[in-house]
């Protein structure tokens, strides 16, 4: 995948985020000092291609055998967090750049509960001596105060269109695919500035493009994104007072397409944008429910009924 | 009859004959069992008998000990755990010669250790090099018990015992047990609520004789007639809505007999609300109230997160205690749900309103699963999480397969998929073109299709038909969920499919008409009745022929006969005919 294959290897190759590369080189002059570091931003902005970096430029090229990548949303509970980097930092570690500590890389951390933030503070204090942490968020605010005073803090922008568009370019020459700069500026709008989506849409439009030509029509005929289409549906259902298809076509998200009920209420509130024919009192009403069920969702049990809470109260919203 | 014994003891086999379910691990058993001879021992000197708790390990044991006139000497790994200690115990045991075997009933001992998974923490430091060397040199037979051997430590035992894998008991089977202790016992019990133990048990005969007992034994004091009944599903949901103030529903919780420490409930009211309610603003606010008990139930936090997902997706929430307290303001709560004035009668609901809630997680696990397979690989790959694998990479890689399945094997490699992965991906991209155009009818009972290899052919099969040879015909196994054999056989056979629906009337006609067929060695079942084969031949060595259907199960006396059929599974060794006669 090119997202793998163009990933930049040190923090000179990396486009973008110029106040936080600085930042970052600057700590890691004297890499002894370096402190454990928080990066934020939304997806697709080089968060864990930064942290890789890091990684590489401290542990040298093999840095996988010295850098322990965890996702918090995907171990499972802190037990499982604690054993692995105890076991971990047990290790006597030998970098090539002489440093005297392993690298904890942990992933969407903002989707630990507080309780297990508040054990992952315990820990980052017991192997402060052998660990360094690099915790990756997508919003700041999900972590505690202690962890973020505990880090320096970098915050990770959306790409600006001049930057994806040179590294998609770039990628390009190298694949020797003539792209129209007409279909990189389209691939970059439907991106939104996630560069990792970006060159995802690159990729396809690539292969499905006749002779190594790529150009809007190629482009436009590249819809990966079912599920953004069947939220949009749904939500359209519900507004339209069709309430029992919509949920039928909630189930569908959730069953057949595995999303969980949280990134279905954060696509929908962007998809919500994208109906035009909405006044502004009920786009405000139904972003309000929106608001509310993504709260209840941190706090429920069941994300079905959540959500279905949800589109009954589009449904109101639709038919007043 | 007392009723301060636990039936679970009352009850406790004390032939093999008596055991229930996992006909193989017996045989396999009293096999061993069997190779012992005075002068002459097995390869192994000791047994493993693994299994979930409940299924029988220590009543096989002894049983199996009883009837080949062994005394079993018992040890509970959890008593002694020092080496020292199980010196002890063990050592005096482990002298074959008993003055009971001059008496002539007893052969030997037989050493029994329940639970050895328990035994080896921290603590127990030395515990399993003692039972590896009472293992080595015991001269009787020695048997352990566990519940789980994955762990590296019981590598060496292991490999010194035969084990004996024993698996969860069949539903089926329970019920027919339950309903013969209840007839021994003289006691009723609601058949739905048999049946519902023996499902919710998960193969463990212990807690499903325990529950039946408390359920059984708690109103046994009350007449028949008298007796208060709890009240069932649709009452529950009629008096929920029904009811024109709080107070009466909350009454209504207060007698129901749908667990309410479970969400069930929640879901059930779930599923029905939007045909109860049409009107949008009634609809809203009985969900909005629905949403805030959900909250409630969130915030006890004994439930995990359910969601449709499968387990690797389903973070548990909370590493907390579930608080039980506040349990009954969410009951509260939960008595408003139905407060406003309904739109739709409830029986008709209840009658046309699908179970959108459990049938769509059932339908979709074991695509869930592979999904979850491959986002895990995919994520490992690219340094993310499998969220966003899911969201943002792999339907990507759908595209590219739809696009050009050579260029895209390429891309398979190199993110280290193997051919499962691939498998799925290839059908992903299929999956979105093929249900358009012209749907092919088919009667369900009876269609034929173009050959088209083994592979499918299994698929099928797995997707819910069986073939008849004779006919050469494909028939649809169960006729409750066409829908979704619909949507998966159209998949396989890449062509869109639809089946002509029964008549309303679903009688035996419809049922009476598909034949039933073992669909690995293709021979009859015996009860028309009967959804599954549960005592396939090539399942059990027995080779029970046996219907456990649900009209076989309403006689009480299905226990006893299904006991008689497997009898003859322990072979009675000569010597202790002898010691019979000398008896």
């Amino acid at each position: 995948m090119w997202i793998e294959k163009y990933r930049p290897k040190t923090l000179d190759d990396v486009v973008n985020q110029r106040d936080a590369i600085g930042g970052i080189k600057a700590l890691l002059k004297t890499p002894a000092t370096m402190p454990h570091m928080l990066l934020s931003g939304p997806p697709g902005t080089g968060k864990s291609t930064v942290a890789l970096c890091i990684a590489r430029q401290l542990m040298g090229d093999n840095f996988r055998r010295l850098v322990l990548e965890l996702n918090a949303s995907d171990e499972r509970g802190i037990g499982v967090v604690r054993e692995r980097i105890k076991g971990f930092s047990q290790v006597i570690q030998t970098t090539p750049s002489g440093v005297q500590f392993g690298l904890v890389i942990l992933d969407e951390s903002d989707e630990m509960t507080r309780d297990a933030q508040t054990a992952l503070r315990r820990i980052m204090e017991t192997s402060s001596r052998t660990c360094r942490f690099i915790l990756i968020c997508n919003y700041q605010s999900g972590i505690i105060e202690p962890i973020q005073s505990r880090c320096s803090v970098f915050r990770f922008r959306y790409l600006e269109e001049k930057e994806a568009a040179g590294f998609m370019t770039r990628i390009c020459k190298a694949e020797s695919v003539d792209a129209d700069p007409k279909a990189i500026a389209r691939i970059f709008e439907l991106s939104g500035g996630d560069l990792r989506s970006a060159i995802n849409y690159l990729q396809v439009a690539a292969v499905r493009s006749k002779g190594g030509k790529l150009d809007l029509a190629t482009v436009s005929k590249v819809v990966p994104a079912a599920e953004n289409e069947l939220i949009r549906d749904m939500l359209n259902l519900a507004l339209q007072g069709e309430f029992i298809k919509s949920r039928d076509v909630m189930y569908e998200l959730m069953g057949k397409h595995g999303l969980s009920g949280r990134e279905i209420v954060r696509t929908a509130n962007r998809e919500l944008g994208r109906i035009s024919d909405l006044s502004n009192e009920k786009r405000v009403e139904a972003v309000r429910a929106l608001g509310e069920c993504d709260f209840r969702l941190t706090q429920g049990a069941n994300e079905d009924i959540q959500i279905s809470a949800m589109l009954a109260q589009l449904n109101l919203v639709g038919r007043k | 009859m007392s009723q301060t014994v636990s039936w679970t003891e009352k009850y406790r086999p004390t032939t093999v004959a008596m055991l229930l379910g996992n006909e193989e691990a017996v045989a396999q058993f009293t096999a061993w069992l069997n190779e012992w001879t005075d002068s002459r021992s097995p390869k192994k000197t000791a047994c493993l008998l693994v299994g979930p708790p409940g299924v029988g390990k220590t009543s096989l044991a002894r049983a199996a000990s009883n009837d080949l006139h062994y005394r079993t000497v018992e040890m509970n790994a959890s008593d002694v755990r020092t080496e020292k200690a199980i010196e002890n115990v063990l050592g005096p045991a482990r002298t074959s010669a008993t003055l009971d075997s001059y008496a002539g009933h007893i052969r030997g001992n037989v050493i029994l250790m329940d639970e050895v998974d328990g035994v080896f923490g921290r603590e127990d430091r030395g515990g399993l090099g003692a039972i590896l060397s009472i293992i080595e040199k015991s001269p009787v037979p020695v048997v352990l018990t566990a519940n789980n051997t994955e762990n590296e430590r019981f590598a060496d035992l292991m490999k010194a015992c035969l084990v004996v894998q024993l698996a969860e008991i069949r539903p089926r089977l329970l019920v027919s047990l339950l309903n013969h202790i209840l007839a021994q016992e003289g006691k009723a019990v609601q058949a739905r609520f048999v049946k519902e133990v023996a499902r919710s048990s998960h193969g463990d005969i212990r807690s499903a004789i325990n529950d039946v007992q408390a359920v059984a034994v708690g109103r046994a004091g009350e007449p028949v007639s008298k007796r208060t009944r709890e009240l069932d599903e649709k009452e529950t949901l009629k008096g929920l809505f029904e009811a024109n103030d709080v107070g009466r529903a909350r009454r209504v919780l207060d007698e129901t007999e749908i667990p309410l420490y479970r969400d069930e409930l929640l879901l059930l009211v779930h599923d029905i609300l939007p045909y109860i309610y049409t009107s949008p603003d009634k609809l809203a606010e009985a969900y909005a109230s629905l949403s805030r008990v959900d909250v409630g139930y969130g915030r006890i936090g004994a439930s995990r997160s359910r969601g449709m997902m499968p387990p690797p997706f389903n973070i548990p929430r909370r590493d907390r205690a579930p608080e039980w307290s506040i349990l009954p303001f969410v009951l509260n709560e939960l008595a408003t749900v139905g407060i406003l004035k309904v739109d739709n009668d409830i029986e008709h609901v209840m009658q046309i309103a699908p179970r959108v809630s459990l049938r769509v997680p059932e339908r979709y696990q074991y695509r869930l699963w592979q999904l979850d397979r491959l986002c895990g690989r995919v994520a490992r790959a690219v340094h993310t999480s499998k969220r966003i694998a899911l969201s943002s990479v792999v339907p990507f890689l759908v595209a590219v397969f739809q696009a050009d399945s050579e260029k895209a094997r390429d891309i398979a490699s190199s993110l280290e998929l193997d051919e499962q992965d691939i498998a799925f991906l290839i059908s992903e991209g299929k999956a979105e073109a093929v249900p358009k155009g012209l749907e092919q009818i088919l009667d369900p009972a009876g269609f034929k299709l173009p050959y088209m290899g083994k592979d499918k052919f299994v698929q099928l099969m797995r997707a819910g038909l069986t073939y008849d040879r004779k006919g050469g015909k494909f028939v649809v196994r169960r006729l409750d969920n066409l829908d979704s054999v619909e949507e998966r056989v159209s998949q396989i056979i890449s062509k869109p499919v639809k089946f002509k629906r029964p008549e309303q009337t679903v009688g035996e006609s419809v049922e009476g008409d598909i034949t039933k067929e073992c669909y690995v060695d293709s021979r009859p079942i015996i009860c028309a009745k009967c959804e599954f084969v549960d005592d396939c031949s090539t399942h059990t060595i027995s080779a029970l022929r046996f219907c456990l259907c649900d009209d076989t199960l309403a006689d009480p006396a299905s226990y006893d006969e299904y006991v008689a059929k497997r009898a003859p599974i322990s072979k009675t060794p000569k010597r202790t005919a002898r010691h019979r006669k000398r008896a």
